[in-house]
């Protein structure tokens, strides 16, 4: 039985099919690749699944069980989190007090055990350095890694990541990758969105595909950059 | 931090007896500013830690008189059991305004909370048969000054004390971070609105309690008293001058203009307001932290280098 | 037949209902602004008809411009020097900044014209007409047709003219409009200004029917809040649908009720629609 599946989902805005019918299905320890061009759907579907959209129709399960309608908090309870494309990190907190909010809310530990826990996670993905500064102070490079750590302080067993490496340096985005590979070592699943292609070809198992909010491909990576019909979205049509 | 809780109960014992050492005139003053000490940090509690403003919480001193009053001078119900039912009614109605508009923007909690002060005097002035309309009500049994005094130092010491414990517990990371973003908050798997919802209750619960104290205090009271808008004024100017998102801040602020208001007396109370509007709007557009808190953030260390 | 009657007035009132709600939809729309101190541009409109009949003899109705101009130059003022300051801070700073505007404008103008109401009467206060049995008087149907118009005015205003459309762009996506050069704070200050600029017409023609008074501006903020959810905050279009039916349910309740119970009536009803469709009837409000 997958962990998390998507059964066509659909989302609109007023007009606008954001998603129409959309599926998904992760298994337990896949990391798994959403990649599409702007405005193709990628965040509207995390926000469907997470809970932060109504969806319009289809069901989302997690771990056999319907999630559809549930609230996000709830949702991140279950082990089910989403890091944001746009880092939002708590600016007037410190570093650690992000990460150990998560720990409080999302794992439910007590006050000692979640900072123990926000000072370890924090170790891990390299801010160590940094954990006593406002969140608001710190670069985007670590933004990022601190949406990843506020995420895994929730103790999730499914991350969904939304562009976490936009932006950064391909020397950044290297020790990005290797980050997330040791999480998902660590029995975490993960479904990676990117917008470019190469950040998640090389960690992801499966890809699919979305171009204005239709899912137009799916397979392994190799399988998918070979795809006409990714091609032609990707490059426009005199490419193909 | 147990030193910090010595130096409470050291100032707390020194506050207590000092009507004894300096009687007369003082007590009044002391009581009027412990009263409002009570009522700004119920107000930083929910909104200057939430940063959801409410316009309109002397719908809950009204709430708070009018059950009171209602019980005693009705129903002949004891004192103790009129406050608390106060405290309760005021929880009521926050309950409900809270749950359909703190899931909403912030805008429109402003808007009702605004809105329901006002309508809530009308149902008093209009209900004449249950409130007496606008000839207000007398409350014939009453406590002695003293007593009212240590009351609501008591109670302000309270919510202040429940302000430094949510701070430094689970509730007050996840009401902070509901102020700095509540998709994020959401997103970790704190419950916003219910944490909304709960907070806000709990500081009507109190406003209520003090409202309807301060009714009694004072024996008599009319719809446009204890709904009046200025009470929401205070209530807010005081804790932006202390500083919101605070535990001391509404002490600084309460204090502070207290004591301005009693230095400059009745004659001034025309100019009042307008000098009141034009310190909030001076205030946030300078020292949007609040007075006290821009000066203190000067000497603070670090956020957090203590843990 | 009472019915009817009662329908007609709360439709003639519904117009400056709309009126007066538009300005605050649009300042909420575009700025994501709640303006407290909305009543207070009203009382300012009213003043100033008030003085100008009271001293120049001027008919209400001709000074319309006089109260558009003189709240638009406020507005506009306010915005640009006061409110612009916190337009990227949380938005509740912009809450407890104009509720100190409130506060300042109420309680200056209770200063200088002490709290005694005031009414105009012109030759033709009172009069009327009846069609078909129901008494229509000519004050509040003149009001009516202005106020239509006027809100008509300024939905064509913004989806015809230039700064309109750039007012629009701006509302939609502030930081995109700075990129393609649209001067955000000056756009932010126009927008004020002619939110409150129609406001103080509304407050001009309400003048003409109603006490002239400095504490007059708390009911009529009240009422825009509630018009503005009916029709959906931010939709100037909703401001006319809400106010009309928030014009006919407080008429035929004043009918039913006495007009004491009006607030409380109309915070019920701002209380079921925020419980029930937040977004307002034509679910085209801003909600979260
Ligand atoms: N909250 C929203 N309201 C209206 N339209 C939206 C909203 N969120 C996304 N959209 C639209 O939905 C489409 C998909 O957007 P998005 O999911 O953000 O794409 P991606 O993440 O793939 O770039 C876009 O056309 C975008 O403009
Ligand atoms: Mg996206």
């Amino acid at each position: 039985m997958s962990l998390l599946t998507a059964d066509s989902v659909s989302k609109n805005f007023g007009a606008l099919n954001a998603l129409k019918g959309v599926g998904l299905s992760l298994e337990s320890g896949q990391v798994l690749g959403v990649i599409g061009p702007n405005g193709s759907g990628k965040t509207t579907l995390f926000n469907v699944i997470t809970g932060v959209y109504k969806a319009d129709g289809g069901k989302v399960t997690f771990e056999g069980r319907r999630i559809t309608g549930m609230a996000t908090h709830e949702i991140c309870r279950l082990g089910l989190v989403k890091t944001s494309q746009i880092a939002k990190p708590f600016a007037r907190m410190t570093v650690l007090e992000n990460v150990f909010v998560g720990g409080l809310y999302g794992r439910g530990l007590s006050l000692t055990r979640a900072r123990e826990d926000a000072y370890e996670i924090l170790e891990m993905v390299g801010l160590a350095d940094v954990v006593h500064q406002p969140s608001g102070s710190i670069n985007v490079a670590m933004r990022r890694r601190l949406e990843l750590a506020r995420a895994l302080a929730c103790g999730p067993k499914v991350i969904l990541l939304d562009e976490n490496m936009a932006g950064l340096t391909p020397a950044e985005i290297d020790g990005a990758l290797e980050l997330l590979h040791g999480i998902n070592k660590n029995g975490v699943s993960l479904v990676v969105v990117e917008h470019v292609m190469q950040a998640v070809m090389g960690i992801s198992e499966y890809v699919i595909v979305l171009d204005y909010g239709e899912k137009i491909a799916e397979g392994t990576p190799d399988e998918v950059v070979n795809n006409r019909r990714v091609i032609e979205a990707y490059l426009g049509e005199e490419y193909a | 931090m147990s030193r910090g809780l010595v130096t409470g109960l050291v100032l707390a014992a020194v506050l207590a007896v000092l009507p004894f050492v300096w009687p007369g005139y003082h007590l009044s003053l002391l009581t009027i500013i412990f009263y409002w000490i009570g009522l700004a940090a119920c107000w930083n509690l929910m909104c200057g830690y939430t940063g959801y403003i409410d316009f309109g919480s002397a719908a809950y001193t009204g709430v708070g008189a009018y059950v009171a009053g209602i019980l005693m001078i009705r129903l002949h119900l004891p004192l103790a059991v009129s406050i608390l039912a106060a405290g309760m009614g005021a929880a009521l109605v926050a309950l409900a305004v809270g749950w359909p508009t703190l899931r909403l923007r912030g805008a429109y909690f402003a808007i009702a909370t605004f809105a329901l002060a006002e309508a809530l005097k009308q149902v008093a002035e209009e209900w004449a048969s249950l409130t007496e309309g606008g000839i207000g009500m007398t409350f014939t049994i009453r406590l002695d000054e003293m007593t009212y005094y240590w009351l609501y130092l008591g109670l302000s010491g309270l919510v202040v004390g429940l302000t430094w414990w949510i701070e430094h517990h689970k509730h007050g990371y996840g009401l902070k971070a509901i102020h700095e973003d509540e998709e994020a908050a959401a997103q970790v798997g704190v419950g916003t609105h219910v944490l909304k919802i709960k907070t806000y209750a709990l500081t009507a619960f109190f406003i209520g309690i003090l409202g309807s104290l301060e009714a009694n205090r004072l024996g008599y009271f009319k719809p446009d008293d204890v709904f009046d808008v200025h009470i929401t004024i205070k209530m807010v100017i005081m804790s932006l001058l202390g500083g919101m998102g605070t535990v001391i801040g509404p002490v600084f602020g309460a204090s502070f203009l207290q004591i301005i208001e009693d230095i400059l007396g009745a004659e001034f109370i025309n100019y009042y307001l307008v000098i009141v509007g034009v310190i909030i709007v001076v205030v946030i557009m300078f020292m949007p932290n609040g007075v006290a808190r821009t000066i203190l953030l000067r000497f603070k260390k670090p956020a957090g280098a203590e843990k | 037949m009472l019915f009817i009657q009662a329908l007609t007035n709360g439709i003639l009132l519904g117009g400056i209902y709309a009126l007066y709600s538009a300005g605050f939809s649009l300042i909420f729309g575009v700025m994501g602004v709640v303006n407290i101190a909305h009543g207070e541009m009203i009382m300012l409109g009213a003043f100033t008809t008030y003085w100008l009949f009271e001293i120049l003899r001027l008919d209400p109705f001709t000074t319309l411009p006089f109260s558009l101009f003189g709240l638009f130059v406020l507005g506009y003022l306010l915005q640009r020097f006061v409110i612009n300051r916190v337009v990227d801070a949380p938005p509740i700073m912009s809450y407890i900044m104009t509720f100190g505007i409130h506060l300042v404008l109420a309680n200056v103008a209770l200063l200088a014209w002490t709290a005694d109401p005031r009414t105009i009467t012109t030759s033709y206060s009172g009069a009327n007409f009846k069609l078909m049995g129901i008494t229509i008087p000519y004050i509040k149907l003149i009001t009516f047709l202005i106020s239509l118009a006027v809100v008509g005015g300024l939905y064509w205003l913004l989806h015809h003219s230039r700064t309109g459309r750039a007012i629009q762009a701006t509302a939609q996506d502030r930081r995109m409009a700075r990129l393609m050069g649209i001067n955000v704070r000056q756009i932010y200050a126009v927008t004020f200004g002619l939110g409150a600029g129609i406001t103080g017409m509304a407050g001009s023609l309400v003048a003409s029917f109603r006490h002239v008074e400095p504490a007059m501006g708390l009911p009529y903020t009240i009422t825009a809040f509630c018009v503005v959810v009916l029709g959906g905050m931010g939709y100037i279009p909703g401001a006319l649908i809400g106010g009309l039916i928030l014009g006919v349910i407080g008429s035929v309740s004043t009918m039913v009720f006495t007009s004491g119970w009006s607030t409380a009536i109309t915070f019920f009803l701002l209380f079921l629609m925020l419980l029930f469709r937040p977004a307002g009837i034509t679910g085209r409000g801003i909600v979260e």
